[in-house]
């Protein structure tokens, strides 16, 4: 599974109001699940660094 | 001849946490008091070392909580005097199942005491937190944040006192945080409830039991 | 390496600071600390970014809590 899938994954498991919550902070800037999953599905290059640090910190 | 169980509890008062826990256990006194069993509760100034130490040795309490402060290797009673140290006296608690309601007590203490025959011992390995409405003031009547974090306890205990083993006592406590943890997560009543969660989390993963799993009074 | 491992352990951090300062500032959370208070948002917050033992542990709950979606143990029925 790649590390995309493995995002999508957890985010499914992810209840509503907590998506609206900051799961990692890239540049000193604070990401939501949902920003991240916005930048991960558009594959953008932050979201390539939000998948990168997801993965360093066990969270996906 | 029949013995009696025999149900000691040590619950301290003399901080605003110490009382939530206190107010929030009083129903597991009563209940042991309604199931026949004999029940000492010493509370406030009398959850004292001296008390409880004397009690545990000549009452020899088949069931035994502690609300309190604590940490790996200790459980504290009134005013934060150290009732049972690893490195000194774990083995009051031989012969006993044990629940600590105090942080981190399960990391050392618990497997000690274990060591030394203790039946079972149930406890946090971590720092127990303790979510407040921050409406209710310091009344733990009407907080309906704190019961979200002491209803799991008290459904431990009176699993325990109900004759249930170690092992469904703890998955009792453990399902009920999961419960209340979703609940935080998606309930509009409050809208801070969200933010309580993580901790709520945190006493999910630091619930252990050590040594006999299939204990029971 | 080690300058790697510094900077996750300082995204970990900011991490748990931007997460609370998300939280209404009236939040609180006691932790059995020795007088027993409960603390509020930004207390919580100075202990992190103090680096206190209090502040590790909230650090660490914070992220325990995320990586739970991963484990599913937190999934709704």
């Amino acid at each position: 599974m790649t590390n995309e899938e493995d995002f999508f994954k957890v985010y499914s498991n992810i209840p509503i109001e907590e998506r609206n919550n900051v799961v990692v902070v890239v540049n000193k800037q604070p990401i939501s699940w949902q920003l991240a999953y916005q930048e991960i599905k558009n594959k953008t290059e932050l979201g390539k660094k939000i998948l990168k640090m997801l993965g360093e910190l066990n969270i996906i | 001849m029949i013995s009696v169980v025999c149900v000691l509890f040590s619950r301290p008062d003399d901080d605003i946490t110490l009382n939530y826990l206190s107010y929030f256990s009083k129903e597991l006194v009563e209940l042991s008091n309604s199931s026949g069993f004999k029940t000492i509760n010493k509370e406030s100034k009398k959850a004292n070392k001296k008390n409880i130490l004397s009690l545990i040795k000549n009452q020899c309490p088949n069931l035994i909580m502690f609300n309190g402060h604590g940490s790996p290797k200790i459980i504290c009673g009134h005013k934060r005097e150290i009732i049972v140290n690893s490195e000194e006296n774990p083995e009051v608690l031989k012969n006993s199942i044990t629940y600590s309601l105090s942080c981190a007590s399960a990391l050392v203490l618990g497997p000690k005491s274990v060591e030394k025959g203790a039946i079972s011992f149930i406890g946090y390995e971590s720092d127990f937190a303790l979510g407040k409405d921050p409406e209710s003031e310091a009344s733990p009547r009407h907080d309906k944040i704190a019961k979200l974090f002491l209803e799991p306890s008290n459904i431990l205990f009176s699993s325990l006192l109900n004759g249930y083993n170690v092992q469904t006592a703890v998955e009792k406590a453990k399902n009920k945080m999961k419960e209340n943890i979703w609940y935080l997560n998606t309930t509009k009543s409050f809208p801070e409830a969200i933010y309580y969660a993580p901790f709520l989390f945190g006493n999910y993963l630091g619930l252990v039991a050590h040594g006999d799993k299939n204990a029971s009074i | 390496m080690k300058e790697e491992k510094e900077n996750l352990e300082e995204i970990k951090k900011e991490i748990a600071i931007e997460r609370l300062r998300q939280a209404p500032p009236s939040i609180k959370v006691s932790f059995g600390t020795a007088d027993g208070k409960f603390m509020n948002r930004d207390e919580m917050i100075k202990q992190i970014q103090s680096d206190t033992e209090i502040g590790k542990k909230i650090m660490k709950m914070q992220l325990e809590y995320l990586k739970a979606f991963k484990k599913e143990i937190l999934a709704g029925d």
